[in-house]
């Protein structure tokens, strides 16, 4: 374990529940977007979040960002826990933290100019000289191959190519130079074309400043090439944890080997043979299920175990946590011919 | 910014009637500096106000002077001439004894196919103690002379011609202003075209006394309007009543449109209370009736147009327009670049101002720019019902007047139809750029 100073951000027990409420005023539930969830980043790290839609993967990154206000457990950035931050110290934690969005045309206000846009950040953040804030965009954009940055300036966001337009947002992510970059899915929404483009630009902007990045995507295929360590999201909660060739070689989870089964892989053969995935959809979060949440759709499941008991996480190989019941001290329950 | 209101600029050139409505906007706006820069503020009050003295000179119910412009009109134009102007002869001879003589000719020609409506004869005189004497006649072309007065004279004497009793007798029975324009002994009076003479010979009794007439033959025409029932310069209410009405309806406009705006956009972006707050606020709002309201202030509290103006941007705060403007804005809320700018420490004030309303403003600028004339009418609407500001030279006020003298009845036709020519000008010109504008900004209206 490392110490908690090591590390960039230290997440620990993070919840982050919507209310839900009957005319506006009645409390009728909570939506446990985010249930418990933990995890490190060290300085200049790349961890990817992955998980499919409605797992809480995204409410996880803005929770980060601190576009939502978390019900409990601590972020610690830099050793100083964020999660109840408020006023002048929330915004100069925001002028830290670089969010790259999906969509990068909605991400870009239609109304304002390219150096609008990235002066924006600067201006909230009080640095002062028209001429100093034109340097850092011009040193930012040529960092992100937007050359010459004279050209793109004066351009308005529909002027610029889907590709462009991303490049422009990772330029507004990075030119308050911060620690950490939160990408919540950056190429999804991209012609396929530019995506190994763009994510080898936001790989190289992290590795040459040494900035943290929380990479989240839907996408397995893509975090082999750009990520250290994967977390697997299910539910709210992170089921799986572990760097990436280990994770991809050698998942524990039911869940992470579902998810790495259904990579695509463009070989004729696979067409004749059927996929093995879960059965059934992913809980509702509004009332997820008891026990561990993935124990309706698991193969494994034992009855009376899965089913009452939240597994924490379980360390078999070091470094590699997992969340699931059958690498506990109830492994015993699990018949050994279940547990390929 | 620029660059969105240069191109909007250009595709409004596409739009002839937008061109159109451009013009007369920029005549109105033209027309409304030109007022405020040659007519000071003061000085209109005071010409409306027509304190005694003001308007004496002009006739009353005197139709616009361009009229004669019109082939086969020749009506009277007002002619003023003094002792002091050009064509007066003015001759002042001692006789000894602190007594001279004075004697004063003021000649001019009325060439017109009709009567004036009046004739004055205005007296200056300046003295201690001993009014001068002067007999006063009036020599016709072809060579008559009548007798006008034959007496010691005050200062400041307003000799009313036609009201005079004694000269009709002398008339055939006819008022001055025909009697002494007319062929002699017509039966149906004619009139005398020519060069006719005022003469005032008389003694000024002391050393330094003066003495100055003036001769005033009142027009069926005057000045670029017309004129009243009070003798006052429709001009001068016509002129100032563009800058009051552009003033008027510009601030009302923003009043109710962009406030309004900015008020629904934090009600969104601050949600919770405030947004339930507005909502309910707006929809109390909604269902009270406006005109009477401004009614009911104008007749217990003050007709004000400053008053009104409040009135109007107070009930404007919380219009129809913000329920709109939410269904916009709860959509901007959540896009992604407002949610990139909360992340990169935007703060509420700027948000709203810089993300959330710039996005919306296009959709209120054909809007803003369709109401600007409504403003100018309802305005006009208040002063119609006698609500008008009481001071101010307004349009509306015009109008009323013009109603309670029974203008049309009356046949004063220009009463009525300048101003409203006005209004409806004011109301095209708008709406034209408005329409134009709107089809801009919302491409689907494009047929």
């Amino acid at each position: 374990m490392t110490k908690p100073k090591d590390n960039l951000l230290a997440v620990s027990g993070l919840r982050t529940w919507f209310e839900l409420r009957k005319w506006g005023l009645f409390h009728v539930g909570r939506i446990r977007a985010v249930d418990g969830v933990s995890f490190d980043l060290k300085h200049g790290e790349t961890v990817a979040i992955v998980g499919e839609s409605g797992c809480g993967k995204s409410t996880l990154a803005r929770t980060i960002l601190r576009l939502f206000k978390p019900v409990g457990g601590t972020i610690n950035f830099k050793g100083h826990d964020i999660a109840g931050f408020s006023g002048s110290r929330l915004k100069h934690y925001r002028s830290k933290v670089g969010y790259v969005q999906q969509d990068p045309y909605g991400a870009l206000p239609s109304f304002m100019d390219v150096q609008r846009i990235l002066e924006e950040p600067m201006k909230i953040h009080g640095i002062k000289g028209r001429v100093r804030r034109r340097r850092i965009i011009e040193d930012t954009l040529s960092e992100l191959n937007l050359t010459p940055a004279g050209e793109f300036l004066p351009k308005f966001p529909h002027m610029l190519s889907g590709g462009q337009q991303q490049r422009v947002v990772i330029a507004r992510a990075r030119i308050m130079h911060p620690d950490l970059i939160v990408a919540d899915e950056p190429v999804s929404m991209l012609d396929a074309s530019v995506r190994i483009n763009i994510l080898q630009l936001l790989k190289s902007v992290q590795k040459e400043h040494g900035v943290g990045l929380i990479y989240v995507t839907h996408d397995l295929s893509t975090v082999r090439y750009f990520s250290d360590r994967t977390l697997v999201m299910y539910a709210g909660r992170i089921v799986e944890q572990a760097g990436v060739e280990e994770i991809l070689r050698n998942p524990f989870h039911p869940y992470t080997r579902a998810l790495i089964n259904a990579i695509p892989d463009p070989d004729a053969e696979n067409a004749k043979s059927l996929r093995d995935l879960p059965p059934g959809e992913p809980p509702s979060l509004a009332d997820p299920p008891a026990g561990c949440r993935f124990h309706p759709r698991c193969r494994h499941a034992v009855e009376g175990l899965c089913n009452r008991e939240l597994p924490e996480d379980f360390e078999p190989v070091s470094g590699h946590k997992v969340q699931c019941l059958m690498y506990g001290q109830d492994a015993r329950d699990f018949s050994p011919g279940e547990k390929t | 910014m620029k660059e969105k209101l240069k191109s909007t600029f250009v595709e409004l050139k596409e739009y002839p009637t937008a061109v159109f409505g451009l013009l007369v906007i920029f005549m109105l706006i033209l027309l409304a500096f030109y007022s405020v820069f040659t007519i000071p503020y003061s000085e209109a009050i005071r010409m409306w106000r027509g304190d005694p003295g003001t308007w004496d000179r002009a006739p009353r119910y005197a139709r616009p002077a361009w009229l004669n412009l019109m082939p086969g009109i020749n009506l009277p134009e007002t002619i003023t001439i003094g002792s002091d102007s050009e064509k007066a002869e003015k001759t002042v001879t001692s006789v000894g004894d602190e007594i001279s003589e004075v004697r004063i000719a003021l000649p001019f020609t009325f060439d017109y196919d009709a009567f004036p409506p009046e004739l004055s004869v205005f007296i200056r005189a300046s003295y201690r103690q001993r009014r001068p004497w002067a007999r006063i006649s009036w020599h016709t072309p072809d060579g008559r002379e009548v007798e006008i007065a034959d007496r010691s004279l005050r200062s400041g004497e307003w000799l009313r011609l036609s009201q005079d009793e004694g000269l009709r007798g002398e008339l055939w029975g006819n008022p001055a202003h025909v009697g002494l324009f007319m062929v002699p002994l017509s039966r149906a009076p004619e009139i005398q075209k020519g060069k006719y003479k005022l003469l005032l010979e008389g003694y000024l009794l002391e050393e330094d006394a003066e003495l100055d007439v003036e001769l005033v033959v009142y027009g069926r025409v005057h000045g670029a309007a017309g004129t009243d029932h009070r003798r006052r310069s429709l001009a001068v209410a016509l002129m100032w009543g563009t800058p009051i009405a552009l003033a008027f309806a510009f601030l009302a406009a923003v009043g109710s449109t962009i406030t309004t705006m900015f008020i629904a956009a934090a009600g969104v972006w601050f949600g919770g209370l405030i947004d339930a707050a507005v909502q309910r606020i707006t929809e109390v709002n909604m269902i009270l009736p406006a005109l009477p309201i401004m009614i009911m202030i104008g007749t217990l509290y003050s007709r004000s147009i400053w008053v009104m103006l409040a009135v109007v941007i107070i009930l404007g705060l919380f219009s129809a327009g913000i329920k709109t403007y939410r269904a916009v804005f709860l959509q901007v809320k959540e896009s992604a670049y407002i949610e990139a700018a909360t992340a990169y420490g935007a703060g509420n004030f700027r948000i709203l101002t810089r993300y959330m309303i710039p996005k919306v403003l296009p959709m209120l600028v054909p809007q803003f720019v369709v109401l600007i004339p409504s403003f100018v009418f309802l305005e006009a609407t208040l002063a119609v019902l006698g609500l008008g500001d009481p001071l101010l030279p307004t349009w509306g006020k015009v109008l009323n007047d013009a109603h309670q003298q029974d203008a049309l009845l009356n046949g004063h036709y220009y009463w009525v139809l300048m101003p409203a020519v006005l209004l409806i000008l004011t109301g095209f010109g708008f709406a034209m750029v408005g329409f134009a504008l709107d089809r801009i900004f919302n491409p689907r209206l494009r047929s």
